[in-house]
């Protein structure tokens, strides 16, 4: 009871001081905010504006559509397959490339000759163009003059030549290997500072304890990693989810939506369809998954300490 | 023993992560029969350089890629002084709202960018009445939109850098006698470097790779088109120009890969800064 003055009195000047320091950190943080607010939220704001408009082919706005275009989207024959698509796309190539980034990493931890080379030859694709590494599969894959389909008769795991890029399923899971090829390097990258980040002496401590390389890795590293592993796994879903380039290259002619996903089918939507006003609510629904997919990471895996 | 299969394991993932880049500088260098032989061979014995001429004597290459290196600079240097002001001023003031600004920018990143196309066509044609230079088919809002979607994760990255530099030291700069402006570019901003180093490779293969804004935003310009769209030539509908397409490739990755060589020493150390929250 006695501590109610203090409190009331110390409470206004805590909050002139916060308002203080609200408006020092403004020039400092206006021209990012003006620039991201200008060019994604605005557009954002109007993709969802657009989402409950009718809209013509040629772009007449005939007005007010309530929740039709929704409807609309929800009433596609193909969407439950294009969810599952979404879904096996961004959990598994996520997946594995955390997967085999954490292999990778560890393995670049290490100090040996060239490893200057190897990390160098692991960035590449990372440096390469999406657009242009789907096109060097797709030329790989072809099968008459493809150099992967002639690698694998030649091995024998296939007896003669695949049209990989012929058939939706096939199609595919080849965009998905390319995914994860292109995500890698990044991932690797990340998860590599992670691992600089563990001291020499944190991991001698463990071997004097007689723990195994294994039970290391496992009780020691891994724990530590996982901030990296959080901002690897996070940016992988958001960029794997909104993904349009490699699926766009390499399935964009095989007829139908059975190698879709949301993104790619957005895009058909408004390229074939022209149909701004459904495009815009599938956007805005796809939207809204990615939110609640890392909200929910967030939530249960809680990577980053509070501060 | 286990670590000698691992190592193993680990030299066969590069070659493959290697495997592809091979493939399209061999293509680039094969001779015309050889690219879409029958028989297609991982060497060639009659290395020419045809298809680098093909890609050069497309109209114009020489100003698509100034006008693609002009973007990637502009944007590059934007993003390094915007995200660094923007990460000082998310970790040395407090201020309330901080976290929400924080989990926006993380939102801000989540936006399917495909879908933003269209409102920013409209966008930047409305702008271009107003300011020619930040209309459509002009290189400044191709700067601004690669400029704006390369801040948010910019800005989180430097963030736990900008955290990691201990209060202690702007208390004691203070106590010299040093201005915050002075105290930030001359002790904070080199402290960060290696931070600002990655957030520029980011940022630089963004824009420079980026193919959606460009063609969104400079339909219909030839003088202002970056480098992606030009290669564009080469993709025909039922035969495509392979050769060309692999030495227009090589030629693109060049840059960045040299961006890479320079960076890279830093690269690790600077995507920690993420990775520490």
């Amino acid at each position: 009871m006695s501590d109610a003055p203090s409190t009331v009195d110390v409470k206004p000047r805590k909050r002139k001081a916060r308002r203080e320091t609200t408006l020092q950190a403004l020039p400092w943080l206006a021209p990012a905010l003006i620039l991201i607010g200008g060019v994604v939220i605005y557009p954002a704001g109007y993709m969802i504006y657009t989402s409950f408009r009718d809209i013509t082919r040629f772009g007449t706005d005939r007005g007010w559509a309530g929740w039709t275009n929704y409807e609309a989207v929800f009433n596609l024959a193909h969407l439950p397959k294009v969810f599952l698509n979404t879904g096996v796309w961004v959990v598994g190539v996520v997946a594995v490339s955390i997967a085999l980034s954490m292999v990778l990493a560890q393995f670049l931890n290490k100090r040996f000759p060239g490893r200057r080379v190897v990390r160098l030859v692991i960035i590449v694709p990372w440096a390469a163009s999406v657009v242009m590494t789907s096109t060097i599969f797709v030329y790989g894959l072809d099968p008459f003059y493809g150099i992967i389909n002639r690698l694998l008769t030649d091995v024998g795991l296939i007896s003669e030549p695949y049209g990989f890029l012929k058939n939706a399923t096939a199609g595919f899971f080849s965009a998905a290997a390319v995914a994860v090829f292109v995500s890698v390097p990044f991932t690797t990258f990340v998860i590599l500072s992670g691992l600089q980040t563990i001291s020499d002496d944190t991991l001698e401590a463990a071997q004097i304890d007689g723990a195994s390389r294994t039970q290391t890795y496992w009780q020691v590293v891994f724990p530590m990693l996982r901030p990296a592993l959080a901002v690897a796994t996070i940016i992988n879903v958001i960029n794997v989810f909104n993904s349009l380039p490699i699926l766009r290259t390499m399935t964009g002619a095989i007829p139908g939506y059975d190698a879709d996903t949301t993104t790619t089918l957005t895009f058909k939507i408004i390229q074939a369809d022209r149909q701004i006003d459904t495009a815009s609510a599938l956007s805005v629904i796809n939207f809204l998954v990615v939110l609640v997919v890392i909200g929910v990471y967030l939530r249960v895996v809680r990577p980053m300490r509070e501060d | 023993m286990r670590s000698r299969i691992s190592d193993v394991l680990c030299v066969v993932a590069a070659i493959l992560v290697a495997l592809p880049l091979y493939w399209m500088v061999l293509s680039a260098l094969k001779p015309a029969g050889e690219i879409q032989s029958a028989d297609p061979r991982p060497w060639t014995f009659a290395p020419t350089l045809d298809s680098f001429r093909r890609v050069l004597d497309v109209q114009g290459f020489g100003q698509y890629f100034l006008n693609s290196a002009l973007v990637a600079v502009l944007v590059v240097g934007g993003s390094i002084l915007l995200s660094f002001l923007s990460a000082v001023a998310l970790t040395r003031f407090r201020f309330r709202g901080r976290t929400v600004l924080l989990v926006m920018l993380l939102v801000a990143q989540m936006v399917p960018v495909e879908a933003l196309t269209i409102p920013l066509f409209f966008m930047v044609r409305s702008v271009g009445d107003v300011a020619p230079a930040f209309g459509l088919n002009e290189l400044g809002p191709l700067v601004l939109v690669n400029l704006a979607f390369s801040l948010p994760f910019a800005i989180w990255m430097l963030r736990g850098f900008v955290a990691a530099v201990p209060a202690d030291l702007e208390e004691a700069a203070a106590l010299d006698g040093a201005s915050r402006f002075q105290f930030t570019w001359r002790v904070l901003f080199p402290l960060v470097a290696p931070g600002l180093v990655a957030t520029s490779v980011l940022s630089f293969i963004h824009s420079w790779n980026d193919f959606l804004f460009a063609r969104t935003l400079i339909y219909s310009s030839t003088e202002n088109r970056t480098l992606p769209q030009a290669l564009l030539v080469f993709y025909k509908p039922d035969e495509q120009d392979w050769g060309a397409i692999m030495a227009g490739s090589t030629l693109m990755t060049i840059p960045v890969l040299i961006f890479f060589v320079l960076v890279q020493r830093h690269l690790v150390s600077g995507l920690a800064g993420a990775v520490k929250g």
